[in-house]
Parts: structure tokens; sequence; C-alpha cells
């Protein structure tokens, strides 16, 4: 579902990312953990078209969408991404902003908020409710259905902890209800026991350590 | 980027340099047409021009010293203070920030005139001009050191409270991290007062630019009066420098929110800084109120006045408000890329500012007195042209200032979930509105009472209502002048307040 084959990306003169290999089936959740800066968010910014690669190449779905000097643009890869902020538009309400994720009726995003337990908060502006209840909007917006590849940058950083345990049970729900294949980036690997079927390290550019958890 | 956004960025840049570029290429060309001995005789300014010169530079410094110090005071006063004079302060700046500086030597033309040696001293000339001018510039070295102000880390403040007093705090964190945004202040100020002749005509004083404007007048050699004026363009480049670097810093700096934080104890200086709000808030409105009030019992010839300047008024009016509109066309694109690439675009923005206005004025003339297919010479849009070349960039930098401080991660998740044109109407641009909108009423009030520039390129037959009160500002203070100030500003505050209410709504 998402294959990188031999990609390489710098950022100001600096290697972050050397001749990395990654392939990912449908229905998989793989997890991405290493320290601040070594790369991880660009890796996911390459899978969704966001930045352009050096070289190598990217397939989802079986199909090339990112080469050196050619990428699809993002909007046409079919993906769902949780940004680390959350990324959701002031000027729209929760059931606005996913409306126009899912270029849908307001309908079909009332049901995925609905999935999400913030269905009473539909109106309101992300300014308007909690740091979880933006974060769970968020995350409605990258697991809505149909969406075949998820990409999860951090989505449980600056939860509470008592919050953290719920929101990572609905998202292992949600990827597993999509049969999603889900690239999951975060700081610490305990997060992502009993979701992730394998984690990946990324050091020196390179995704090094595998291991079962 | 797509076919689309390489279009509409060629088609912002091309409007741009249109706009800001070709009065001062077509300067340009008239000055390198002129013969060599003209050229030369121009440039080396005689010792008159040279007296002259040094006389405007020193009017503009006390201008910008008085402006900055009664500014940065009022904001340090006002800072934080209370929700209700914070409120009331930036309502004041907003509202004095449209009042043209030659509204304000009305309030002030008969205080002038009672001064013991007026007529006969320069110095109450020069004074009096100075204190009129650093009225008008003291909303904007308010808004800027408030703004900075407002944009200082809390935490910091607070650990300096806990180990020094607030007086402490003030001279040696305070102010040493205001060091740039009031440099910027004062050099806005002297910027703009380098280029502005209005007051110290109105207190018979001469300046270099009006020597370029009587230059123009009486020449009409577009290339000669470039040449004349480089002396004061460089000039008013320099100031360019620490507004650069302050805006650049600006631009970076992620908003802060206004953590309530109690009001500075420092003494004897609050009595200070209570003064100067006194006189930034109270005596520019009180002063121009008495001015108005002073010909109220005269309906008859206000209304007279009012139905003599209306046209003058529609036509301003008009100007500015497609001015407003054109102005914004090309700085949504343009601050993408001022962002992108500041150190190289930031002069291409901004040293249109540094221009004289006479000097656009010149400019525009000597391009379009011709035969050309598009008949714009002797029409309206001479006018909107020359307030687009004047006060086009405001609006590149408040939508580029807007940009850098909203988080990224909004308009790349557009990208992901929508098409470009889709995540550009419904995302990009709602979110760039406040700043369309600033950006856009700034061209507008300044537009609307623009001078400089109407003196030379209003058509015949056409007038706008700046021209009609300044040249009946120099038979003094009357209730004709009274009426169209009233209208003028009552136009400006209209619109700003129905801006600021649009403003809130959004936010």
């Amino acid at each position: 579902m998402i294959e990188l084959k031999e990609v390489s990306k710098s950022i100001g003169g600096t290697l972050v990312l050397d001749r990395v290999n990654l392939s990912v089936e449908q229905g998989e959740c793989i997890a991405i953990v290493g320290p601040s800066g070594t790369g991880k968010t660009t890796l996911l910014r390459l899978i969704a078209g966001l930045e352009p690669l050096d070289s190598g190449s990217i397939l989802l779905r079986g199909t090339e969408v990112s080469r050196p000097g050619w990428q699809l643009p993002p909007h046409a890869r079919s993906i769902g991404f949780q940004f680390q902020d959350s990324a959701l538009w002031p000027h729209m309400s929760l059931c606005d902003n996913l409306a126009f994720a899912l270029n849908s009726g307001k309908i079909r995003a009332l049901e995925c908020l609905r999935r999400a337990g913030i269905e009473a908060l539909a109106s309101r502006r992300p300014s308007e409710v909690s740091g979880g209840e933006a974060r769970r909007a968020a995350l409605a917006r990258a697991l809505a259905p149909a969406r075949e590849i998820v990409l999860l940058d951090e989505p449980l950083t600056h939860l509470e902890h008592a919050l953290r345990d719920g929101i990572a049970q609905w998202i292992a729900a949600e990827l597993k209800a999509a049969n999603a294949a889900c690239v999951w980036v975060t700081h610490e690997p305990a997060e992502v026991h009993g979701i992730a079927r394998r984690i990946l390290t990324l050091k020196d550019g390179q995704l090094r350590q595998m291991q079962s958890p | 980027m797509n076919r689309w956004g390489r279009l509409a960025t060629i088609l912002s840049f091309a409007l741009f340099l249109l706009i800001c570029w070709a009065p001062v290429a077509a300067l340009l060309a008239a000055a390198l047409s002129l013969p060599f001995s003209r050229m030369d005789a121009a440039w080396l300014p005689g010792s008159r021009r040279l007296f002259l010169l040094l006389e405007t530079l020193g009017y503009s410094a006390a201008v910008a010293s008085l402006a900055t110090l009664i500014g940065t005071a009022a904001a340090l006063y006002c800072w934080r203070r209370s929700q209700t004079l914070a409120r009331a302060a930036r309502m004041a700046a907003l509202l004095t920030a449209a009042i043209p500086p030659y509204l304000h030597a009305l309030a002030w033309l008969p205080v002038s005139a009672a001064l013991p040696g007026h007529g006969a001293g320069e110095l109450t000339g020069w004074l009096s001009a100075i204190w009129v001018q650093a009225l008008a510039m003291l909303p904007f070295c308010f808004g800027i050191v408030l703004f900075a102000l407002d944009d200082l880390d809390p935490r910091g403040i607070e650990a300096a409270r806990i180990c020094a007093t607030d007086l402490r705090l003030l001279v040696r964190i305070l102010l040493p991290l205001l060091r740039p945004a009031i440099m910027a202040a004062a050099s806005l100020a002297l910027l703009l007062t380098l280029a502005d002749h209005s007051v110290p005509s109105l207190f018979s004083r001469s300046t270099y630019a009006m020597e370029l404007f009587e230059e123009f007048s009486a020449s009409h050699n577009a290339g000669q009066t470039l040449i004349s004026a480089l002396p004061l363009m460089i000039l008013g480049l320099l100031p360019l420098v620490p507004l650069a670097r302050f805006w650049q810093k600006a631009a970076q700096r992620p908003s802060r929110s206004a953590a309530p934080l109690p009001p500075l104890q420092t003494g004897g200086i609050t009595a200070l800084l209570l003064f100067a709000s006194a006189v930034f808030v109270l005596l520019p409105a009180l002063a121009l109120s008495a001015a108005l009030a002073q010909h109220f019992d005269q309906p008859s010839l206000w209304l007279q006045a009012i139905a003599a300047g209306a046209p003058d008024l529609a036509t301003s009016a008009g100007v500015a408000a497609l001015a407003a509109i054109i102005a914004c066309l090309p700085a949504v694109v343009l601050s993408r890329a001022l962002i992108a690439h500041p150190r190289t675009l930031w002069w291409m923005v901004c040293t249109p500012l540094a221009m004289p206005s006479a000097l656009i004025g010149a400019a525009l003339i000597w391009i379009w007195n011709r035969d050309l297919p598009l008949p714009i010479y002797g029409t309206f849009w001479m006018l909107v042209l020359a307030a687009l070349a004047r006060f086009a960039p405001l609006t590149v930098l408040a939508l580029a200032a807007w940009r850098s401080r909203m988080d990224p991660a909004l308009l790349e998740a557009s990208r992901v979930y929508a098409s470009p044109a889709r995540a550009f109407a419904r995302v990009e641009l709602p979110l760039l509105a406040p700043a369309l909108l600033a950006g856009g009423m700034a061209v507008f009030v300044l537009s609307l009472a623009e001078l400089g520039a109407s003196l030379l390129v209003t058509p015949p037959g056409r007038g706008t209502i700046a021209l009609r009160i300044y040249n009946y500002l120099h038979y003094g203070a009357s209730a004709a002048v009274s009426a169209l100030a009233f209208c003028l500003m009552a136009t400006a505050a209209i619109v700003l307040l129905a801006a600021a209410l649009l403003w809130k709504r959004r936010a």
C-alpha cells in the first residue's frame, strides 16, 4: 500500500533521509520512533507529497506518486494526515473542517464526529474546544472512512495521560475498521504497543532497528 | 506550484512592478535622456539647497524623536494596564492614524499665530511644524512599540520582576528589548516626514520635498526633478534598514497570548508615562474638536462648504476604494514570495515607499502625458495610480507579516485534502482576510487624504477633498475648512470602524 524505494532527502545541506526503504501493507500499522530532528516528520511529509524528494521513489497503492522532479499533488493521493498541532482551520466549525476535508456534505462530517465522540461540538470552532477535543476532531479528519492510507504525526503528544489511552484505542479501532495502512510517528514506543505491528527506529537518516512489539 | 499558481505569480509580480516600479523606471529613463551638464548641475546641490536639505533633515529628525519619545512612553503606560484603557488607546491609534498631518495643522494654526515671535521668527514656524507633524506620526510610533510590547514573552518579564524593581526592569530589560521597535518607529516617522511637505508649508516653512514640487511645477522636467531628489531619496532609503530588521524579526515571531501582568510601578516615571498617554489619546482629539467647534455656530457656511466639497469627497472616496482593492490583488501572491525570499524582495517591495510624493506625480505625468492607446492622462485614473504607487507596498507588508505568523500546517492540511483552487478559496483566502482588510484599510485611509502626488496629477475640472482643504488652509482655519475636515474624518472613521467590526467578527 505504501512503498518507499531508496528515498533520500536533504534539508539545508544535511542529509535527513539516506536511501530509506519501507513497505507497509494494507491493514498494517507501523510505528517510527526516534528523537526530535531525526527526520520522522520529513518522512511523513514526503509520503504526503508536501515535500519533494531528492532521489528514489514513493508508491501508493502500487502507483508511483513521487520521484525526483515530479510528484502527484497531495490532494490527489487520498490520504489522511494528522499534523502535530492538529492544524484545524480556525475560521471553520469542527463540522465544516471535516466536511471540507471529506469534500462532502455535513451529514458525513457529523457521522465522523459522532464516531469520535464529539458530535455535540460540531458547530464550535477549534478555539472554542479543549486541546483533547480539537485533537479528536483532527484525528477524525485523518481517519475519516475510506481513507486507506493514514499518516499520524505524534497524535498523542501534549495530551493528558488520562486521555491518551482512550484516544489510542479509538485510533486502533478506526484503523482496523477501515483496514488502513498507517505510519505512526512518535517519541514514545509505549504509545503504540498493541497497535503497531512493527516498530522502526529512524537514526542517522536510516530506518535501522526493527523489533516486534 | 501548478500552472495556474505560476501564472498568478507572474501576473502579481507584473502588476506590482507596473504599479510601483514603472514610475521609478520612467524617472530613470527621463534622467538618462538629459544632457550630462544638466545632470551634473542638478545632482550637486548649491549652498541654498544644501542648507534646505540639512534643515529638512533636522526637522524630520526632531519630528521622529518627539513622536517616538511620546509614542513609546504612551505605549509603556498603556501596555496591559487595563483592558479598557488598552482598548481605548488602540482605538485612538486607529482613528488618529487616519487624520492626515494637514488636518492636525488646522487645530494648531491659531495657536501658532498667537505665539510671540510669529511672523518674524523662523523658529516659531519650525517648532509649530515639528509639533503638528509629531502629533500626526504619534499613532504609528505608538502602534509599533505597543505591538512589540504585546509580543514580549511574559515569562521573561515575570522572571525579571522577581529580582528587580520595575524601574530597573524598564531600563535594563524592557527598553533594550524594545530597541528594534523604537528604531523602527523613529525610522517610519523619519521616512514619512522627509517625503511630506504639507505641514511646513502651512507654517510658511519650506522643505526639500516642497522644493522638488516647485521645481517640477516650474520646469515640467521629470528627469531633472529625479536627479535633484537623489539626496532626499538616499536619506529616505536609510530608515528602511531598521524597518526591515524589525519587520523580519516581528514577522518570524509567533504571536503570544496576552497573559495578564500587573502594571509597571515606576514611581515618578509613571506620572511622565501617564502624561505622554494623555498627550497621545486626548490632545489631538481635543485640539481638533475645539478647532471644529469654533465654527460650529455657522451652520449655513458648513452646509455650503459640504455641498461644494461633496463631488471632491466622492472622487477621493472612489480613488481610495479602487486603490485599496487593486493593491490587495498582487499582495496575496507577493506576500508569499516575500516570506520565501525576504532579503531579495524586501527592497523591491519597500523602496517605492522612500519616493517623495511629488516625484511620483512627476513620473506619472512623464509616463502618461503622451499619445498612448490607453488615454489615462487627465483622468480620474491618474489619482488611482498615484495612490497605488505610494501605498500598495503596505498591503504586501501587512499580508506577509500575517502569513509569517500563521501556522504553516493549516495551509499544508488544506493541500492534503483539497485541490489548489479549492484550498485557496476555502482556506487560504479566509485565513488571510483579516490582513487583507487591514492592508486594504491602510491604503484606503491614506489614499483618501493623499496630497503630495494629487497636487500634480489631479485632472482639470476635478478635485480631491485633500486638495480643497489644503488650498483653503492657506487662508487660515475657516468654517469651510472645518466642515470639509469633518467630512473627511467622518468618512475615514466610518470605514475604519466598519473594518474593525468586521475584523472582530472574523476573530
